[in-house]
């Protein structure tokens, strides 16, 4: 199983949104994920290290260096697929990758 | 689906104003918002700090559009600082530059606000993703723009939630 972080700036609105898309969509997909949601500020290098996949919703600005992938996930929250497929197809190619 | 955020607007929540930047408009809509009953005294504070740290400009030209649609931001804060679930419409005069919530470096002039409350954790999600389908379609903030009185702002809303 994949696991993937979604980061906004209070954790329950557009974080909520990508978890819920990225979910769906990779199911869809085929594949195996688990995605949880979070408050920015809250983001430690011990809790980042536990997932394979950090989806923020803009670059992030942790003040520590993000030792997995990174997909800016912003683009989902508008709810069109111009926007959103690349950002899907992003991460579906760091799972490949992955081999889980 | 957009008919579960139609109660949210409120014909005493929508507002024609002008103002410099978006502190100001914070300002000026919290003072308001504040003696309706509807925020704490910490909210003005809190939401003019959640949106330096993470804006929520949106860019509704991302699609190839035959005319320009005027730009939106939808500025929300933590649920302790809310009172009630609303979504507060707020037109400028004359537009105010707003960073990109999903580019901040980059800035957008925006000519329409739409302030989410919620005083229910955790519920916001459905009132953001219902906002912005709203949003995109790209005929209504053309159509909104056009309209220069807070009733018919009202009415029109109403019709296409």
């Amino acid at each position: 199983m994949i696991r993937i972080l979604a980061a906004c700036g209070a954790g329950v609105n557009s974080s909520h949104q990508i978890q819920v898309a990225i979910e769906n969509e990779m199911k869809k997909r085929g594949y195996d994920v688990k995605v949880d949601a979070v408050v920015m500020k809250d983001i430690t290098p011990e809790m980042l290290s536990k997932y394979d996949i950090f989806t923020p919703i803009s670059k992030p600005k942790l003040g520590f260096e993000i030792k997995i992938p990174v997909v800016e996930a912003g683009p989902i929250l508008y709810r069109i697929p111009a926007m959103a497929e690349p950002v899907y197809d992003q991460i579906e190619n760091i799972i490949k990758k992955s081999n889980k | 689906m957009i008919s579960e955020i139609s109660d949210l607007f409120r014909k005493d929540l929508i507002f024609i104003i002008d103002e410099k930047n978006a502190e100001d408009i914070f300002k000026n809509i919290g003072k308001v918002l504040f003696n309706k009953g509807l925020v704490n005294e910490g909210f003005i504070d809190a939401i003019i700090k959640r949106e330096k740290e993470f804006p929520t400009g949106l860019n509704l030209n991302v699609l190839d559009n035959d005319e320009i649609i005027p730009n939106v931001a939808i500025p929300h804060t933590e649920s302790e600082y809310c009172n009630s679930k609303n979504i507060v419409v707020v037109k400028l005069k004359n537009e105010v530059l707003f960073k990109n919530m999903i580019k901040p470096e980059e800035e957008l002039k925006v000519k329409f606000i739409f302030i989410i409350l919620n005083d229910m954790k955790g519920k916001q999600t459905n009132i953001l993703s219902n906002l912005i389908e709203f949003l995109m379609k790209k005929d209504n903030i053309i159509n909104l723009n056009k309209l220069e009185d807070t009733n018919e702002i009202y009415n029109y809303i109403l019709n296409k939630t």
